[in-house]
């Protein structure tokens, strides 16, 4: 181990730490561009420079300088405070004060340190420089050169994260800017992350481009619904209406990178029609009129079978169950989507909880279908049509109705997984929190109140589901189910 | 209970009651004798100084070209948030160096408190407080002013800022 002081303050880190994650570790933060948690530093930017030993004359960059003993480092003294604001003024001699329609304002790095750090002005009379400002990179990224700052972290991304090289630096000195390659657009299916690592608003998204500002967006830390890996996002909504997910760092689950599918998974859960109240046979009734049916209909649970969807919560499947065991219903199935997945972060079950649901009892449909009277679909599931062909009664709990909705005897509403409050339990038996982005209205409660009170109301609220879904998980889990966490909020 | 109040205690001067009467006529008559200060509205308009805060309106360049390149420092500026803009890229080809517009740009009048901070907050004077100041309408969707009623409201400035020239 290494001791050092940064700030006045011991440190104590492993060898071969910079000193810029040194610092990171005890909260103090250093400004950069080029270095990225995840893609490792390149030492071009200079704006992390550091004071280290007292040497005024040659300032340490910290990204790339690994710690040694008994290093005196000064992040704020006045020769790096003086130096600081010469990188950011010679950053913003060709940076062009596109900010009134730069999608990037208001989480824009260069903004936020030219504003904390920098000089407030400029001496530099002459034309900016002058370069391509809307090149399409692909179908969803658009570059533009006079915006770029050459930091390289896409560049690099490509390079040390995807192992190939769609884009380049060309040219020289104030003529660079970032190219595209000979191949032709950007294929990769990951390319979306670079908009996000972007420091400023030279890589934006084509499909959130000039949509919204983002002082003007509610978000919220939560989950991707996209597939079982579960990546930690940012979900972006204006007015009731979701606009983009962003990947927020999680070293455990995600790094700092989703799949574009993911990210781009949101619009379908912008519904234009949805199922609103309760209904029977098409009727409105009250939701405990609709329950009252539903217990009617299920009897002593005989022959009646659940089938879950996996998009639900831990506490939505711990309440559907609470509800089976006290009718009598045996069989709890669970349903899951798929798609093609990769060998980096997509998996092939395209939804997030299927381990959750194993945890809890839930059991894949079994390929000889027992003969049923009944069957209860919670949320959205592809019901196998052999399930439908006998039965008299069909139950169903979803956001969207569909065709078996619209065909179901009891229809109660349900929500999207961006509505949900609760923990999804990934591939790797990571709990994770999971936050609404959209609030649908009080005529779309919670997926699990109508469970409780259709099974008389012992659950309680939310915080006795989460312990009930806590204990049942931990007893039934294949794998060993890690207590819920949380990525990192949003820098 | 109520505050009883004294009747005032009238001088002997007071209680002539006629040198009041003529006082009181003298007045009449000055102000029969100076200019008359009431405007016959609607047939005659009140010149309103320079600075005056009316209507807000949008402002086209010499060129017919809309100025607003929607960066919605005026919606989050607006006090009463009577302001909504919907952004958009403007996508003509001959001009691809300048991007963004307003697709939609509602001003609700029945919200708008003549602060004037949109102006003032405008990074392409583009929007000014006009002297427009008679605004009526039958219903409340007629005072939700949308991007034409704004362009006819604040017309053409003569100006050298234009954000499609010298980029």
């Amino acid at each position: 181990m290494i001791k050092l002081t940064i700030d006045d303050r011991e440190v104590e880190v492993e060898p071969g730490t910079t000193i810029l994650e040194a610092a990171a570790s005890v909260g103090i933060e250093i400004p950069h561009y080029c270095y990225h948690p995840d893609i490792g530093s390149d030492g071009n930017c200079r704006m992390c420079l550091t004071e280290v030993n007292g040497n005024t004359r040659k300032l340490g960059i910290s990204c790339m300088l690994p710690c040694g003993d008994g290093m005196d480092v000064k992040t704020t003294s006045p020769a790096v405070k003086k130096a600081q604001k010469g990188v950011l003024e010679f950053l913003l001699i060709n940076h062009p004060l596109d900010c009134t329609i730069c999608d990037q304002a208001g989480e824009c790095p260069l903004q936020d340190y030219t504003y904390r750090f920098g000089p407030g002005d400029s001496r530099f009379d002459e034309d900016k420089a002058k370069k391509p400002k809307k090149v399409a990179f692909s179908d969803n990224v658009m570059y533009d050169g006079e915006r770029c700052i050459l930091c390289t972290r896409c560049t690099r991304f490509f390079e040390e994260v995807r192992d190939n090289r769609p884009i380049g630096v060309e040219n020289m000195g104030g003529k660079s800017q970032i190219t595209l390659g000979p191949n032709g657009p950007i294929e990769d299916p990951y390319q979306m992350n670079i908009i996000d690592i972007c420091p400023v608003g030279a890589l934006t998204s084509r499909d959130f481009r000039f949509k919204q500002r983002v002082w003007f967006m509610d978000f919220a830390e939560s989950v991707c619904p996209g597939c079982s890996r579960g990546c930690n996002i940012t979900a972006g909504a204006y007015q009731g209406e979701l606009l983009r997910f962003v990947p927020r760092r999680n070293p455990q689950v995600n790094q700092s990178w989703m799949c574009d599918d993911g990210r781009l998974s949101y619009k379908q859960y912008n519904l234009d029609d949805r199922v609103r109240g309760a209904r029977v046979a098409g009727e409105v009734v009250t939701p405990g009129d609709a329950a009252d049916k539903l217990l009617e209909l299920v009897g002593d649970g005989s022959s009646v079978a659940v089938l879950a969807s996996t998009r639900d919560t831990c506490e939505e499947l711990a309440a559907v169950r609470h509800f089976a065991e006290t009718v009598g219903i045996t069989q709890l199935w669970h349903g899951s989507r798929t798609w093609e997945g990769d060998d980096f972060l997509k998996l092939d079950d395209a939804t997030p909880n299927t381990a959750g649901a194993v945890a809890l009892g839930f059991s894949a449909v079994p390929d000889e279908l027992p003969s049923l009277r009944g069957l209860i679909v919670v949320g959205e599931v592809d019901v196998p049509s052999a399930l439908l062909a006998e039965v008299d009664f069909v139950a169903m709990q979803a956001a969207v109705a569909g065709d078996l909705g619209a065909a179901a005897t009891v229809l109660v509403p349900g929500r999207t997984p961006v509505e949900k409050r609760g923990t999804w339990i990934n591939h790797a038996g990571l709990r994770q929190q999971v936050r609404p982005g959209l609030d649908p209205g009080p005529d779309v409660p919670h997926d699990w109140a109508f469970w409780v009170a259709a099974a008389g109301g012992t659950l309680g609220g939310f915080p006795e589901l989460t312990a009930q879904a806590d204990a049942w998980s931990a007893a039934g889990a294949p794998a060993p189910v890690a207590a819920a966490t949380d990525g990192e909020t949003a820098s | 209970m109520g505050k009883v109040v004294e009747r005032p205690k009238l001088t002997w001067y007071q209680q002539l009651y006629l040198p009041q009467i003529v006082q009181g006529l003298g007045m009449t008559w000055r102000q029969m004798f100076k200019p008359n200060i009431t405007v016959q509205y609607p047939e005659e308009r009140q010149e309103f100084f320079d600075d005056y805060r009316g209507a807000p309106g949008l402002v086209k360049d010499q060129e017919g070209r809309e100025k607003c390149v929607s960066c919605q420092l005026c919606e989050f500026i607006c006090p009463p948030k009577a302001i909504v803009i919907v952004p958009g890229e403007i996508g003509d080809p001959e001009n691809e160096n300048v991007e963004k517009g307003p697709d939609e740009f509602y001003i609700d009048m029945l919200r708008c408190i003549y602060c004037g901070y949109c102006e003032e907050v405008c990074p392409e004077e583009a929007i000014f407080m006009t002297g427009v100041y008679e605004l009526n309408g039958a219903t409340r969707a007629e005072l939700v002013h949308d991007k034409q009623k704004l362009y006819e409201i604040g017309g053409t400035r003569i100006d050298s800022i234009q954000k499609w020239k010298g980029k």
